[in-house]
């Protein structure tokens, strides 16, 4: 996966996030230059919609998969220094994506950030290999002591590197709740699997505010147009103009 | 969705710390006014705009209502897609994003290119119907908001305010990040209210924003217009000023198109 050159070069602020990821090694002879502009995108990184993660349980298994977007990949593999690996610094062949998913403290992080815990024990996780981050994510799977009821799920991936990065989990198999969010304030979160929980979070009052700034907009512009342009004669217009 | 600020990120903070509502409520509106300074939304192209169709104060208020809607209804939309249908979350807002600035830039090139078009057939037409077009009476027209010679045209010509009206509704078409996230955070730690009301408070601000920047546009197009008959030169610039604010439209329109392509581009 590498860039195209015409990429960078069109949008360098843009796209510098993205290229830093996915173009290989001989970009950081480039980096110096560009610390402003890099530090402007890792800020602007968290503002993007949170990463997703799905979870599911199964007997006494729960995989979780935490899928951020690229950039988010990036700002993350940046903070743990995946891509100023010693080892791989000559190494021009390599993508943003390969360098992540060989960095062990990429691994490392993800294991010590999104854990499961079951009446108060760790689960054990494992981390499938990462080679397809990008569009898979990053997969655990986390074998707990007992069958799975309840458990305590927590992401802090990235909320230490910005309070408003930010994580929806999404839980596959009925759990109450179907639905929360994980932030840096408040990374933990106690989920009940069982079959009978009612999916899904309200949404009346968003849809209920949306029909209603719908029709504040049609009957806006609508109200406009009944009544027309009025034509005023001119030069009172020029100088209503004037004064307001 | 890129681009933030400070403040932006205060008012996140202040949202996720569940502190006083009222605080957040007023953190929103100062977000929104400054989120509105920022690139985008269509400021400078509306300001061209404004000068180049010889708008009004109603204009100027009539936009910021408008883009405070859209980007109102805009970010509870996306929002709404994002966290119910969320298996489609994967899919990703930002290709949503940029789609909607590609519209958005089109949608501003198109009423650019317009505005630059209707000035040339109608310049066009003025000459052949005259002869010597440049005359005091064609200055005047221009520096009075289009007086006497073709000012009624303009004035009951609906793609003026069509023309604003979309330029509002590109404006307020891509969401803000930071609206976004506190709305999207409200609906998932059952905060719905709060956050929604928050949006809109968000809108007011921008629209507050837009609508001063709409009247400093129209009051400094009016000093300037006052004073170019008597400056010579500026009687030039002042005829071809639709012309120049149709193309600086369109040029803005192409960054915004530029930026989203940009953005699509893996």
């Amino acid at each position: 996966m590498t860039l195209p050159l015409i990429t960078r070069l069109r949008a360098p602020l843009t796209a510098l996030a993205t290229a830093l990821a996915l173009v290989p090694a001989t970009v950081p002879a480039m980096v110096p230059a560009m610390v402003a502009p890099a530090h402007a995108a890792a800020v602007a990184h968290p503002f993007g919609p949170p990463s997703t993660a799905r979870i599911a349980a199964d007997g006494s298994r729960v995989t979780l998969t935490w899928l951020p977007a690229e950039d988010d990949w990036v700002a993350l593999g940046r903070s743990v220094g995946a891509f100023e690996d010693p080892a791989a610094g000559a190494d021009t062949t390599l993508t943003g994506e390969q360098k992540l998913a060989r960095s062990a403290a990429v691994r490392d992080y993800l294991l010590a950030r999104i854990g499961v815990t079951q009446d108060g024990r760790p689960c054990a996780g494992e981390l499938a290999p990462l080679e397809r981050l990008l569009a898979q994510g990053a997969r655990f799977s986390f074998e707990c002591p007992e069958p799975v009821s309840a458990v305590d799920v927590r992401i802090s991936a990235l909320a230490d590197l910005h309070e408003a990065y930010r994580t929806m989990l999404t839980a596959d198999t009925p759990a109450e709740p179907a639905q929360a969010l994980l932030t840096a304030a408040a990374d933990t979160r106690r989920l009940r699997f069982d079959p009978s929980a009612a999916g899904g979070v309200p949404l009346a009052v968003p849809v209920i505010a949306l029909v209603a700034a719908l029709g504040a907009l049609a009957a806006f512009l609508l109200r406009r147009r009944r009544r027309g342009p009025a034509p005023l004669p001119e030069s009172a217009r020029g100088h209503a103009d004037v004064r307001g | 969705m890129n681009g933030t600020t400070g403040p932006e990120n205060y008012l996140i903070a202040l949202f996720d710390g569940a502190g006083a509502f009222w605080t957040a409520l007023v953190v929103a509106l100062g977000v929104g006014a400054l989120h509105a300074v920022a690139p985008g939304h269509g400021k400078s192209v509306t300001a061209a705009y404004l000068i180049g169709t010889h708008g009004r104060y109603r204009d100027a208020l009539r936009l910021g209502v408008v883009v405070a809607l859209m980007h109102t209804v805009s970010v509870l939309a996306l929002a709404l897609a994002w966290v119910g249908l969320s298996s489609a979350a994967a899919v990703g807002t930002k290709a949503v994003t940029a789609w909607l600035q590609v519209v958005a830039g089109v949608v501003v090139i198109g009423v650019g290119a317009h505005l630059t078009y209707r000035h040339l057939r109608r310049r066009k037409a003025h000459q052949r119907g005259h002869g010597h077009g440049h005359g005091h009476g064609h200055g005047h027209g221009h520096g009075h908001g289009h007086g006497h010679g073709h000012g009624h045209e303009l004035l009951e010509d609906p793609w003026s305010r069509r023309g604003l009206t979309a330029l509002a509704l590109s404006g307020g078409l891509v969401p803000s990040p930071s609206a976004f996230i506190v709305l999207v955070s409200g609906l998932l730690t059952g905060r719905s209210l709060d956050a929604v009301v928050l949006v809109l408070a968000f809108g007011v601000g921008m629209a507050v924003t837009l609508t001063a920047v709409g009247i400093v546009t129209v009051s400094g197009a009016a000093v300037l217009s006052r004073r170019t008959p008597r400056l010579g030169p500026l009687r030039t610039v002042a005829a071809w000023m639709p012309a120049l604010a149709g193309v600086a439209v369109a040029v803005g329109g192409c960054l915004y198109l530029a930026t989203a392509v940009t953005a699509l581009t893996p």
